[in-house]
């Protein structure tokens, strides 16, 4: 009734066509990549201490405890080090919540996971002994039990977590359910948090403030370890999900059909996702909007295909930060916490993409 | 010996009883449309023939072997499913198709993939989309990018929740020959639902007519009958000859039908009534 269908050759056009757009993605990533780089040389170079682009390579490559290596390493270094990890950290757990909770509101911001880490720190530094202050000033204000507070920090954003998806078990497992359940979270953990801080006292009162604010210079270089190998394990499990990821784009029923567990690629996948928010955050406060936006600049420059969008997400992530620490390490007389450049500018970023991001083909 | 046999299939969210003993058998590279009022769990059927929904009882044969014991890559080897409705993503026509070939991909995907891919484009006549992103074509093209991923996954057998489902006439013929010319030569034995009983009468071999969640009849076209429809449907027809195909006309429903006109006007007045919506 039927021919059969046409023999097509091994090259077609089609094929052609796809690999040559394949490589520009690809080749945007790079372009990212070595911006990232040039962005992060340029920053190595600012600073009060007065060292020329040669000293800095000298410095970086023969550490020799003098003042200018401490300066190269534990001042610029160190930053530049935490502004990739913790912009990779979030970018790529907000690119991840976004796709397994269809939601482009997801973010470990908007889901509380930051907030409770933020209650987390107030409860240990009010109630556990964290939160002595020394120093001052607001200027060299520090928590003398960094430690505990960073562990019960990590515990409660564990336990917005676990809130969540107790709450999605005892209902069903729906992503609206979740993202939902995390706005509610939020909200219950913002509203302790300012209960903590009305009912404190004078020395844990800004602790508990400067707590929140997020810092890459809090974070030391032991910290960062712990964030690379979370990040780098997480990492392996989102890339290896990647193409249940894209499956999930086109809709569950689709992804089910393709054989992809659906629930525990979710419960997985948000588990993870809040372990490398938790951890980021535990170690440098609160830096909101990195999760949110940096997944959907990537979406709107280059489309949902989760192959290139983990990557980008995580570079982006890693730019915005980066560039929001030299924002507020150097526009200002006084240096302002990264955590509060990036509200400021990821607001109207965001406001941004969503006016007019969408109406415009992908560069890409 | 046929390519699928569903036996005894049967289905409940919680109490309520959704499919009671569903039976029927398809051949290779025949097309079976299911048809029954809303509500009666034509769309749960076809999921437990997926295994999206998991059947409380019954049994799933594909060229003989049971699938729902296979795990989800092997089952989706076999069986590709294309819901009634997905959403839109920002992906490009090109990586959407590319998606169906999960099930052989292990780490990344290879050039069988993308060859695969690039030629259920072409042959689909969707070369020139291949690198438009979802949102920006047409809904009778999204409709086919549907259709094209379940191609590349090379199932033995086709699942379609209704394919015709808010496209204009016109798209509704052009899908419903394009699904029609690529399943007769693969040879994939297709089942889906339909609304439309005429649009079903034009593209299928069996027909499936589901009432309470139990086989009200199946067969050929033979089956459509005016007692079976009313039956199954609750209202009146009648089943007239239209250029050797029968043509389903409600009885007490249309203006048009109390003129008593001859059928081919009926034919046309509902043919631009459907248009107009």
């Amino acid at each position: 009734m039927h021919g059969p269908m046409p023999e097509i050759p091994e090259n077609t056009e089609t094929t052609e066509n796809y690999v040559k757009f394949s490589r520009k993605k690809n080749l945007f990533l790079v372009g990212l990549a070595l911006l990232l780089i040039v962005i992060s040389l340029f920053t190595v170079t600012l600073g009060s201490t007065d060292l020329s682009f040669g000293d800095i390579i000298h410095y970086i490559f023969n550490p020799d405890g003098s003042w200018e290596s401490t300066v190269v390493w534990d001042l610029r270094l160190k930053n530049i080090f935490a502004a990739i990890l913790a912009g990779a950290g979030l970018g790529i757990a907000g690119a991840v919540m976004q796709g397994i909770l269809r939601n482009p509101l997801a973010s470990p911001y908007t889901l509380g996971i930051s907030n409770a880490a933020a209650f987390g720190a107030a409860v240990a530094i009010m109630f556990l002994g964290g939160g002595a202050i020394a120093g001052t000033t607001t200027l060299n204000l520090s928590i003398n039990n960094p430690a505990l507070v960073t562990i019960v920090a990590f515990l409660f954003a564990m336990l917005a977590t676990g809130i969540i998806l107790l709450l999605v078990k005892m209902t069903s497992c729906t992503p609206e359910t979740m993202v939902l359940a995390g706005m509610a979270i939020n909200a219950i953990f913002a509203a302790g948090l300012s209960f903590l801080q009305y009912i404190a006292d004078d020395t844990s009162l800004p602790a508990i403030v400067f707590w929140q604010f997020g810092a890459l210079d809090k974070a030391s270089w032991s910290n960062m370890y712990i964030i690379l190998a979370t990040l780098a394990l997480v990492c392996v499990y989102f890339y290896y999900k990647r193409w249940d990821y894209n499956a999930m784009e086109a809709g569950e029923d689709v992804a089910r059909g393709l054989g992809v567990d659906i629930g525990s690629t979710r419960l997985l996948g948000l588990v993870l996702s809040a372990v490398i928010t938790a951890v980021v955050v535990s170690f440098m406060g609160i830096i909101g909007f990195i999760g949110l936006i940096a997944p959907h600049i990537v979406k709107r420059l280059i489309g949902d295909d989760f192959r290139y969008l983990l990557t980008g997400s995580m570079l982006i992530g890693a730019l915005v930060l980066l560039l929001a620490n030299v924002v507020g390490s150097y526009a200002f007389e006084m240096t302002i916490p990264v955590g509060i450049i990036t509200s400021f500018i990821g607001g109207p970023i965001f406001i941004y993409i969503l006016i007019r991001g969408y109406r415009r083909r992908s560069v890409v | 010996m046929s390519m699928l046999h569903v036996d005894d299939l049967r289905f409940a969210y919680d109490s309520l009883r959704v499919l009671d003993g569903v039976s029927f058998e398809a051949d290779e590279g025949q097309i079976v449309s299911i048809l029954g009022p809303n509500g009666t769990g034509k769309t749960t059927m076809l999921k437990c023939i997926c295994n999206i929904h998991r059947p409380q009882g019954g049994k799933v044969m594909v060229d003989g072997s049971d699938v729902l014991s296979l795990a989800g890559r092997e089952l989706a080897k076999n069986i590709g499913y294309v819901p009634q409705s997905v959403p839109m993503s920002r992906m490009t026509v090109f990586d959407s198709v590319l998606i169906g070939r999960r099930p052989y991909i292990e780490i990344s995907a290879g050039k069988e993939d993308v060859r695969m891919t690039a030629e259920v484009i072409d042959a689909l006549g969707m070369h020139d989309l291949s690198l438009r992103y979802l949102n920006e074509i047409s809904g009778g093209e999204f409709q086919k990018v549907q259709i094209a991923r379940a191609l590349v996954q090379e199932p033995k057998v086709l699942i379609l929740d209704e394919p015709t489902n808010n496209l204009d006439i016109s798209n509704q013929h052009t899908t419903m020959h394009m699904v029609e010319d690529i399943v007769r030569s693969r040879g994939m034995t297709t089942v889906m639902t339909m609304h439309d009983i005429n649009l079903a009468i034009h593209y299928s071999d069996r027909f499936l007519f589901l009432k309470d969640g139990k086989v009200a009849a199946y067969g050929d076209v033979d089956v459509i009958t005016e007692d079976l429809i009313e039956d199954v449907y609750g209202i009146q027809v009648d089943v007239i000859e239209h250029r050797g195909v029968p043509f389903v006309v409600p009885r007490h429903s249309s203006k048009y039908v109390h003129e008593h006109p001859h059928p081919h006007d009926v034919h046309d007045h509902l043919l631009n009534d459907r248009e107009r919506f």
